[in-house]
């Protein structure tokens, strides 16, 4: 399905029923809100893991961001995290999705972050898979340079200080893998609908210049982050910076796991369940 | 969730994602968009019933209509075919659902009727479940005697005499449980969020006007017609009318020995001859 908030249609597929049958009443059951990671990808990878756990308890909601999969494009001045969580927020209020737990994993924590930061009363829950706040080139080109090899570290130095279609062709080719797993990387590639420009432009942009840790502390939603020790896209002093901003957080740390969290450690997927599950 | 749709807001569940991953990638899946009986009944009578199970080979939308459920109520005037069907296509646009199939029980498939004879490019298929083309009383009164005896049919025959809360009670209390022939489990009826008002302002005056059999000449999809032979509220003889109405070469018409109103409940392998029809396409 595609519904217009603003100036653009945003796509949303769902899974699981919000309410469901149990003896003389319907139940309500949550609602989960997934923000995918990025730049570029959809919502698409999550059908495979961490959505069809959750819909064992939960209704979840599958959405591409402006500028992402089978949402329209937008222009490139709003493909930013400002806009990113003002279209969710519009979005939950279009379809009447109240306090909903978010799912925010990798790049798409920023977003989430951001949503419940600006709107503390409109998220019940934050669910963070390695999330940053805010992007900190030498932290991850030394990351790479130690997880990868010099090669991978020199791949995503290039691309980080000057993002164009070749040196993010480099990146993905020689360091993406080792953000993902080898096998998961082509997976990531090949099966997402991709939007290059995007990719290219926000880490031309944002990415220079997002810093949350001032805003963490408005956040009233209870977070759980779980957290992979090896990813070298998101470093584990990034991700410690937002566990220390957050107020109400659990962080769970798996190690060896990479950027998919939950593909790596599929023992953390018991675990979200369980707390979208709870009271 | 509930989405604006002209004056009112309506309620909508959804169940099976659209996009679902293979071995090959992601697939498509059809979009089936179920109409509830009623009025004055809601959504969740398809949730324990061809919902979960038609949500393995396709997207399920649920919606309460106007007037019924956790959807506005707005207004009596508004209680009609014509408004639910307008409904429906706003609804639709609203959340760019193209060429869904279709799923009506009672009321619910005169919707889908009134539906695809006026936008006959829209839907992609029809499943159209106890389905009349016009309410007739005298009918439904002679197969509640049948099946219930005297009082029943007289009970009946108060009420559509004088639809009021007085008839209405004595007809949930006589009359109802005699729609399946299974019996019908009370936590059924608890569970909805039932409007009487709609349910009496359907059988006093729109059942008086309400005649299809001309205007579903027009559908131009195919089309599943489910019977239950037993079944007093549209009962078969209605059916077949309807069915002599509908485009032949598109109607494929079942009929099912004692299974009453809704059929499903009494013959859970429709359930199964559905599913079926809306995996293999059109």
């Amino acid at each position: 399905m595609r519904v217009q908030v603003g100036d653009v249609r945003l796509f949303f597929d769902v899974q699981g029923a919000k309410l469901r049958p149990k003896g003389p009443w319907l139940e309500e059951r949550p609602t989960v809100v997934i923000v995918h990671t990025g730049p570029g990808v959809d919502h698409l990878p999550y059908k495979n893991h961490v959505g069809p756990a959750l819909a064992a308890v939960a209704q979840v909601v599958y959405v591409d961001l402006r500028g992402h999969g089978r949402s329209d494009a937008g222009t490139p001045d709003d493909w930013n995290t400002e806009v990113w969580s003002s279209d969710l927020h519009a979005l939950f209020e279009r379809l009447a999705i109240e306090r909903p737990v978010l799912l925010g994993a990798g790049w798409g924590a920023y977003t989430a972050l951001r949503l419940a930061a600006r709107w503390p009363d409109a998220v019940s829950k934050l669910i963070l898979s390695n999330p940053n706040a805010r992007f900190v080139t030498q932290r991850s080109v030394a990351a790479f340079d130690e997880l990868a090899g010099p090669e991978a570290g020199e791949a995503a130095f290039r691309f980080f200080s000057e993002p164009t279609d070749q040196t993010l062709g480099t990146y993905l080719r020689v360091a993406f893998p080792y953000v993902m797993g080898p096998g998961a990387a082509t997976d990531a590639l090949v099966r997402p609908e991709w939007h290059f420009e995007l990719a290219v432009h926000w880490s031309r942009t944002e990415m220079r210049t997002i810093d949350l840790r001032g805003e963490l502390g408005a956040i009233e939603a209870p977070a759980l982050v779980v957290a992979g020790d090896v990813d070298p896209q998101y470093p584990r002093a990034s991700i410690e910076e937002v566990v220390d901003g957050l107020q109400d957080v659990r962080v769970e740390w798996y190690r060896g796991a990479r950027h998919s969290v939950w593909r790596d450690a599929p023992e953390s997927l018991a675990l979200i369940r369980d707390f979208v599950a709870a009271p | 969730m509930k989405i604006t749709v002209g004056d009112v807001r309506l309620f909508f569940d959804v169940d099976g994602a659209q996009i679902v991953p293979t071995d090959e990638g992601f697939a498509e899946r059809p979009t089936v968009v179920l109409l509830h009986a009623g009025p004055g009944a809601d959504h969740s009578l398809y949730k324990d019933t061809i919902g979960p199970p038609l949500a393995r080979v396709a997207q399920v939308i649920y919606f309460d209509q106007r007037g019924d459920g956790r959807s506005d109520r707005s207004n009596p005037s508004r209680w009609n075919l014509e408004t639910w069907a307008e409904d429906l296509r706003m609804f639709l646009a609203e959340l760019e659902i193209e060429r869904p199939v279709l799923l009506g029980t009672s009321v619910g498939a005169l919707v889908a009727l009134e539906f695809a004879s006026r936008y006959p490019e829209q839907p992609e298929r029809l499943v159209l479940t106890s389905a009349v083309a016009r309410p007739v009383h005298a009918r439904s009164i002679a197969v509640f005697d049948r099946l219930g005896g005297a009082e029943a049919g007289e009970v009946a025959a108060r009420y559509f005499g004088d639809p009021s809360e007085i008839t209405f009670a004595e007809f949930m209390r006589v009359c109802v449980p005699l729609y399946t022939r299974s019996g019908l489990d009370p936590e059924v009826i608890a569970r909805m969020e039932m409007n009487p008002e709609a349910t009496q302002h359907w059988d006093r005056y729109e059942t008086q006007r309400v005649d299809l059999r001309e205007e579903v000449a027009a559908i131009r999809c195919p089309m599943l017609l489910l019977a239950g032979e037993d079944d007093p509220a549209f009962p078969v003889t209605g059916v077949e009318e309807l069915a002599g109405a509908l485009p032949e070469r598109l109607l494929d018409f079942r009929r099912y020995p004692n299974a009453g109103h809704g059929v499903f409940r009494d013959a859970p392998q429709a359930i199964d001859e559905v599913v079926e029809w809306v995996r293999r396409g059109p």
